[in-house]
């Protein structure tokens, strides 16, 4: 071995790192080689006063802060679990809808104004398709809010929409591409996800995972597109698996799943 | 709870018991707190940037994915520490602000502490992404597959650059202005 190779061996040689061979390798070298034993021991130098570097310790504030955090994070998601037996009111919501409309129907009928039974089940379903158009103005505008959290908010409500049109997708599309916050993107993903019976939710899906590169929304994309059972993907994955600077886990996931679709 | 593994807390944290929390506080803010110190040399910024950091594990909890926790939560303190860096980049480098905090840092020390000062002054020298591999690697002794997971690269690379790193580092440390080609 020459003073070059000894040069790149010598901090694995200092953290203990090398194999057996090697290390007595280096270690022989280092005894019969001047310019090399001062090397090593400026860095035994070295690493002595890097381990001397005291440990800073942070004012008592910095836990006290911490614990309002997660008082007030505690306190968001029990409120949030509380909304989660909304259907309850939705319940009580649509009841009192059913409850008005007869409460409608006995005033026609008492004015003598009785639609027949054809043209009142045309009337629930125009009041049906206004209240999605409403939704579907809501979610949209809601969309565009500054605060991530409200986009959360409007992914969700999107996500709720049955038959969602196509202006709401397209723009779940470009929530999933291009939001600044990988929540809202990782969202946004889930909620299409939903809708994947519709070929251009597919492709947008095949395609996001082509050219995505937050790690996080690689294994979302991944679980989707195996979801969905989408072979178009297929060969995007076997790329990321070859690509050097895919993280391993993002390949330990392709490798699991890869397997549920093929 | 102090058997349980950093993973094993987080699930729970996850499931919804947000007081384990406070487990991954005690075990981690000592160790985010003074990574963020190395890396932005300020130690208001620091309490800040750490604090930061926990409210993002818990904000996010839902995102975290399998992998190593650590990992995690350091990637976390790191981008926020480079946030920081893009901001103080385009104001506070001319000033050269970073030194005179590393002194001033050393100077509420009770020993005399001429050979960190150094050390400090040799690891300003360095490059941001030298010195942070520094920082990782040899201040809080992450592994170098851990490194390769924060700063999403692989082990190969993170060797060779932490090799590269501790030679630069060295020679400026011994005041030697021209180093060998590695
Ligand atoms: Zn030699």
């Amino acid at each position: 071995m020459n003073c070059k190779e000894i040069k790149h061996l010598i901090t694995d040689y200092h953290d203990n790192n090398l194999d057996q061979t090697t290390k007595i390798l280096v270690e022989e070298h280092i005894e019969n080689c001047l310019t090399c034993t001062q090397i090593y021991q400026e860095f035994i130098h070295l690493i002595d006063i890097i381990n001397q570097v005291q440990e800073e310790l942070p004012d008592k504030d910095l836990e006290l802060n911490f614990e309002n955090i997660l008082a007030k994070e505690k306190l968001a998601f029990k409120t949030s679990k509380s909304t989660v037996l909304k259907p309850k009111s939705k319940v009580l919501r649509s009841m009192l809808q059913v409850a008005a409309t007869i409460l409608l129907m006995i005033s026609c009928y008492l004015l003598g104004n009785y639609k027949d039974n054809v043209s009142k089940a045309k009337e629930i379903a125009t009041l049906k398709q206004e209240k999605t158009e409403m939704q579907t103005i809501a979610t949209l505008s809601l969309m565009e809010n500054e605060s991530a959290s409200k986009r959360l908010q409007a992914v969700s409500y999107a996500k709720a929409i049955t038959k969602p049109d196509s202006k709401i997708l397209k723009v779940l599309i470009i929530k999933m591409n291009n939001d600044k916050y990988t929540n809202v993107r990782l969202a946004a993903a889930n909620a299409l996800a939903k809708f994947a019976e519709n070929t251009k939710v597919r492709q947008a899906l095949v395609k996001a995972l082509e050219t995505e590169e937050n790690a996080n929304m690689q294994i979302e994309l991944i679980q989707i597109l195996v979801d969905i059972e989408e072979k178009r993907a297929i060969p995007t994955m076997k790329k990321l698996l070859q690509n050097t600077e895919t993280p391993t886990y993002v390949k330990d996931q392709i490798n699991s799943e890869l397997k549920q679709i093929i | 709870m102090e058997n349980l593994t950093d993973e094993e807390l987080m699930g729970l944290i996850v499931g919804g018991n947000l007081d384990m929390m406070r487990h991954l506080f005690q075990r981690y803010n000592i160790k985010i707190y003074n990574f963020c110190i190395q890396m932005t040399k300020d130690k208001d910024l620091s309490k800040d940037i750490t604090q930061e950091v926990f409210y993002k594990v818990l904000k996010h909890r839902e995102t975290y994915r399998q992998n190593k926790f650590s990992s995690w939560i350091y990637a976390i303190a790191r981008n926020l520490c480079k946030d920081y860096y893009k901001i103080s980049n385009k104001t506070k480098r001319l000033d050269d602000k970073g030194l005179k905090y590393t002194s001033e840092i050393n100077e509420t020390r009770s020993e005399p502490l001429a050979n960190i000062r150094q050390l400090n002054i040799a690891l300003n020298q360095l490059n941001d992404s030298d010195r942070e591999l520094i920082v990782m690697g040899k201040y809080q002794g992450l592994k170098y597959h851990e490194i390769a997971e924060i700063t999403n690269s692989t082990l190969g690379a993170v060797k060779t650059k932490m090799h590269r790193a501790m030679h630069k580092l060295k020679d400026y440390y011994f005041l030697k202005t021209k180093h060998h080609e590695l």
